[in-house]
């Protein structure tokens, strides 16, 4: 199988002090692969680095075969890496359509874009609703669907998503990882980072675990829902 | 009691010179807006504009409404450059760096403008400069507009709507408001922020520039003249809500609305008294600018 996004030794920081230690992931087209660990193992971190967020790499980072290491952060998205930030990062002053259209900023094409709203008013109809709102005038919930329908929006060929359910009421979790493997479904390589590492482990096809910037545990996702190590760190049972 | 005619007079200039303040604001504005700089040089662009148009004028021959344009462009560039020479590397610098750059390079620009154009008070003629219209005249009663105040306030209403205009149309003023709301979401859906930081800046300065400019015929230019509309620019984009564009343009209507109204009941040099008082009421009690809106 070659990979999709193939990431090797990739080391990482901010500025001082090294946050990710020598890195080595892939993940294959159409698969859908969740990273789990602690609050600080450097999951944001890593997904930063894949999006040329994180000022300083050693590594390197290829997407379907290009080096994208060096890229700067607003190269990435016409690759087809569309990246759903934790805490959502909406445009708060505008609407949701406006919000939508700024997804497909990347794709520049008018036709696609329109293509693209219906699609994300199929997945999350609640949008339709609030298209003419303004953004941050939303429920938290209402912005991670914005959040993830402007991803969509650029058509990606891999999904990106940081803490999708970070503060959402349980049913609204629930209903956002429906989406999301509907989206799978669709043929969508999803990269997810998630602490409700129940959920994650239970969408996933593979996940790695990431303690202290390093990997410590790869595999697929249903046997790590079994390993005891995960269970008692991560699941509390 | 003032009269109807008065009022409507009072009423009439507040909004010719409103319309000024509330282009001038809009780059100020802008700039805030985008990069989150106060810019404390930025009416020196006012200035730098009000001398492009009197050189256009004095060596091309060209009515400072048309050199308002050319004042634009030059402003424009010479914005953009300064950005990336300047605002740039201090873009994530302590505020009181930025606090430190931007009041330096005030004085900066005000001392380059005495040893170019020197201290002189420049000004043009035009034809239409001592004619104005007289409206609803009755008896001894009518209301007057100067034809360099109308031509002005109209040049500022649509270089003011053109802005408006391209922020909301157009793929790079879009981008541009992304950048302004959350410059990280924006960098991820592919947008080049620093680009967008050096069109708005340039875009800024180029809109007060020529807000300097279409004044001209009943302004006189000088390197100080900056120093005139800096706190009033401020005061109505504080008044309006930092940031916002719609806001610099109501601030800057009820500025020139304030002060022309404020000259009913007090005395001219005190007409700023109104104005500064309202301002620091608005400051204790709604700081976030009278247009605002929340978001969650």
């Amino acid at each position: 199988m070659t990979a999709l996004l193939e990431i090797a030794g990739l080391s990482g920081s901010y500025g001082q002090g090294e946050v990710l230690h020598d890195i080595d992931l892939q993940v294959g087209a159409r698969e859908f692969l969740a990273v789990i660990g602690a609050n600080t193992a450097g999951k944001s971190t890593l997904l930063r680095a894949i999006s040329g967020l994180l000022p300083q790499v050693t590594g390197r980072i290829a997407f379907d075969g290009t080096d994208i290491t060096a890229l700067p952060a607003n190269r990435i998205p016409a690759l087809g890496i569309a990246h759903v930030p934790e805490g959502r990062h909406v445009f708060p002053m505008m609407s949701v359509e406006e919000n939508l259209r700024m997804g497909a900023y990347a794709l520049d094409d008018r036709r696609r874009a329109d293509r693209g709203i219906e699609r994300v008013f199929g997945l999350f109809p609640r949008l339709k609703e609030r298209r003419r709102q303004l953004a941050g005038t939303l429920s938290g919930g209402e912005q991670q669907m914005v959040a993830v329908g402007r991803g969509m929006m650029l058509e990606p060929r891999l999904l990106i998503l940081d803490e999708p359910s970070l503060g959402l009421a349980p049913m609204v979790v629930e209903e956002m990882h429906d989406r999301l493997l509907e989206i799978h479904a669709e043929g969508v390589a999803i990269l997810l980072v998630e602490q409700n590492v129940g959920l994650a482990l239970d969408c996933a096809d593979r996940a790695y675990v990431l303690a202290s910037g390093r990997i410590e545990l790869q595999g697929p996702a249903d046997e790590l829902a079994r390993d005891d190590r995960i269970r008692q760190a991560y699941l509390g049972i | 009691m003032q009269t109807i005619y008065t009022l409507t007079q009072t009423l009439v200039d507040g909004l010719l010179i409103g319309g000024i303040y509330a282009v001038i604001s809009i780059g100020l504005s802008l700039v805030f807006g985008v990069m989150h700089i106060v810019n404390f040089a930025h009416a020196e662009f006012l200035m730098i504009g009000m001398f492009v148009a009197w050189y256009a004028w004095a060596w091309l021959g060209l009515d400072p409404m048309l050199g308002a344009f050319l004042a634009l462009g030059v402003t424009f560039l010479l914005g953009m450059g300064m950005q990336r020479v300047l605002i740039k590397p201090i873009l994530a610098a302590p505020q009181v760096a930025q606090i430190f750059l931007t009041v330096g390079l005030l004085f900066a620009l005000e001392n380059a403008a005495l040893l170019l154009f020197g201290a002189d008070y420049r000004s043009v003629s035009t034809p239409y400069q001592t004619e104005a219209l007289s409206l609803f005249a009755s008896g001894g009663e009518r209301i007057i507009v100067p034809y360099a105040k109308l031509f002005a306030f109209l040049m500022a209403l649509g270089l003011g709507a053109s802005v408006w205009l391209f922020l909301q149309r157009t793929r790079t003023g879009q981008a541009m408001r992304a950048t302004a709301q959350d410059a990280t979401a924006a960098r991820l859906m592919g947008i080049d922020t620093d680009r967008m930081y050096m069109l708005a800046f340039g875009l800024g300065t180029g809109t007060t520039a020529f807000g300097g400019a279409v004044i001209l015929p009943y302004i006189t230019a000088s390197p100080t003249v900056g120093s005139q509309y800096v706190v009033l620019m401020f005061t109505a984009v504080v008044l309006g809500g930092l940031g916002s564009v719609a806001g610099a343009v109501v601030g800057g209507l009820l500025v020139g609305l304030i002060q022309s109204f404020s000259a009913l009941v007090l005395p001219i040099q005190l007409q700023n008294l109104i104005l500064f008082v309202i301002f620091i009421a608005v400051l204790a009690l709604k700081p976030e600018g009278i247009l605002s809106r929340r978001t969650g």
